[in-house]
């Protein structure tokens, strides 16, 4: 799709997400009111709350003071605290942003490097054991990395915190756990781009001027490889902030993913909108934001999209 | 078949084995609590030792590959068949039918991976039958763009055309004439939507979203292991293992599969 084009759309996707985040609480079997509770409250409470959501009045209602509420930053009222959601969700963003980030750019630490090394050792074995390693890393979830690097490192080597964000050291494990999977798929990325870059005449014509292979492929092969590596980093954005959700939960991370299975399990549902919502909202814009700067970086990949999409 | 395809479909086929044989096996076993033998090492009751309640971590494995892989074959075929029929149909239909697809497929994709999933699980309410539908609710999209930009291409063709004029059901057009021709690159899409699928399900599990206790599920026993991680890593290990196994094993195999039915790498 043309970059434009997805500009124009983000709106669109936007009144799309909070529609459907609008709708989940009607997917609650029975009546929310009565779930949010619990069972055993009071009928006068239930009613009570009842009123106090909307949920007395026609859906399109509903609907109607959910998007003029979100147009105002007004997302409703957690249960449990009776805060506003989003003054609960923004206190948590910084935690996740903090572990996104290092565990971002940790990953393309490790992964260009890793995708270099496998480029110029293509098909020896150094690039055999990077390739198996990345097979490895892209197929061991969060939540049997996380477990594994805890009883290695804080139980087995007692060097570093096993949960909480208390501490220099307690951003380490989270960050590494969310990382692993992200590095591992970049730098098959990175080799596969470069790979592909490097059987070009022009890195032919660097290399018989005499160029050596690894400023051939940082020079020239590079520039061009860039691009679709900054996309597939950019989109990948999204599952670094879903895989946010369950390594916040195993290291007791204060984010918005901890907070989003908090909700769900004290069935916080207003929160739990607010929580989704926020993830669906940074995921959509950041993808806007990846689209426009790749088009920049590479003209090409731009209109080879709009003739797609034609 | 590379030897580590081979591997791979080996070690598949044991866990796909032992899903299937696990629920002939007394059921008593994988959930028989037994609080005098809690948290007991591989060493002191083999084969694999005991969990967190004293229940047999084999027993629970085996049952626990029938929850999973069960829960993910069901999401895997509930979406392929969802997502190449609605590809089919916008494809073949095009105009209006194919952009109602289309943007009920960017609203999907408004959600990064699991997000959708894990909401509709919590609102739907921990079950077997919840988990499929939230798995399935994000799964089909793939195969409905593979589907929808295959049909795309098929539906100008003579053949097609041919069929068309002779009066041909558009119900038989697209399963005698469409299917076929998509069906290499939705099994490819299948295999490797497997793989994502028992990690999908058992995320859901160990966030306590998936099925619920007392069932063994693979991302439930890792979940419930985590508190004894200090003095019983074998709890964790265990279904940590198995998870491994099976998404490496199904990875391993996807690859080669594409390697095998692509046609643009197979001239390459």
């Amino acid at each position: 799709m043309p970059p434009l084009r997805r500009l124009v759309e983000v709106p669109l996707l936007l009144l799309g997400a909070a529609t459907v985040v609008f709708f989940l609480i009607h997917l609650i079997p029975g009546d929310p009111a009565a779930a949010m509770l619990g069972e055993g409250a009071a009928p006068a409470d239930v009613a009570g709350l009842r009123r106090e959501l909307g949920l007395d009045r026609p859906v399109l209602a509903q609907y109607a003071s959910w998007l003029s509420g979100l147009s105002r930053g007004d997302l409703g009222s957690s249960i449990l605290t009776k805060r506003p959601v989003a003054g609960e969700v923004l206190a948590a963003v910084p935690a996740t942003a903090e572990l996104a980030g290092v565990a971002f750019l940790g990953a393309l630490l490790v992964a260009l490097p890793a995708g270099v090394a496998g480029a110029l050792a293509h098909g020896r074995p150094l690039d055999g054991a990077l390739r198996a390693a990345s097979l490895l890393g892209v197929s061991t979830p969060n939540y049997v990395s996380g477990p594994l690097l805890v009883l290695v490192f804080s139980v087995g080597l007692g060097l570093l915190p096993v949960s909480g964000r208390e501490g220099r050291g307690a951003i380490v494990l989270p960050a590494v756990t969310l990382a692993l999977a992200l590095a591992a798929l970049l730098s098959r990325m990175v080799r596969a781009c470069l790979s592909e870059e490097m059987g070009r005449p022009y890195v032919a014509a660097a290399l018989a001027r005499g160029e050596r292979p690894l400023r051939a492929i940082l020079r020239h092969a590079g520039r061009n490889a860039l691009p679709p590596v900054l996309v597939v980093a950019g989109l990948q954005f999204g599952s670094l902030l879903t895989g946010a959700v369950v390594t916040e939960t195993i290291f007791s991370w204060p984010g918005v993913g901890r907070l989003l299975v908090q909700s769900i399990q004290r069935r916080d549902y207003p929160l739990v909108q607010g929580c989704v919502l926020f993830i669906a909202v940074t995921f959509i814009v950041v993808n806007a934001a990846v689209d426009a700067v790749a088009a920049a970086l590479d003209p090409r990949a731009a209109a080879r999209a709009a003739g797609e999409a034609a | 078949m590379r030897p580590a395809a081979r591997l791979a479909a080996a070690v598949l086929g044991a866990a796909v084995l032992a899903a299937l044989v696990a629920p002939l096996l007394p059921s008593a076993a994988a959930n028989r609590i037994d609080l005098e033998r809690r948290l007991v090492s591989p060493a002191s009751a083999p084969p694999l030792g005991t969990d967190e309640l004293g229940r047999d971590l084999f027993a629970r494995l085996l049952r626990g590959a029938t929850v999973s892989l069960g829960v993910a074959g069901a999401a895997v075929l509930v979406s392929a068949a969802a997502g190449s029929t609605l590809g089919l149909l916008a494809g073949e239909r095009g105009g209006a039918w194919d952009r109602a697809l289309g943007r009920l497929v960017d609203l999907v994709l408004a959600f990064p991976g699991l997000l959708l999933a894990v909401a509709l699980a919590a609102v739907l309410g921990p079950s077997a039958r919840n988990t499929v539908v939230a798995l399935a609710a994000v799964g089909w999209v793939p195969y409905a763009r593979l589907a929808r930009t295959e049909a795309r291409r098929l539906s100008s063709r003579d053949f097609v055309a041919a069929a068309r004029a002779a009066g041909s059901s558009r119900a038989r057009l697209l399963a005698v004439h469409f299917l076929p021709n998509v069906a290499a690159p939705l099994l490819v899409q299948a295999t490797l939507h497997l793989a994502a699928a028992v990690l999908a399900e058992s995320a859901l599990s160990f966030l306590g979203l998936g099925v619920p206790p007392p069932a063994p599920s693979w991302g439930a026993m890792l979940a419930g292991g985590r508190t004894h991680i200090l003095d019983a890593p074998h709890v964790v290990l265990v279904p940590a293992a198995a998870i491994l196994v099976v998404v490496l094993g199904t990875n391993v195999l996807g690859d080669a599969l594409v390697d095998r039915l692509d046609p643009a790498r197979r001239v390459a």
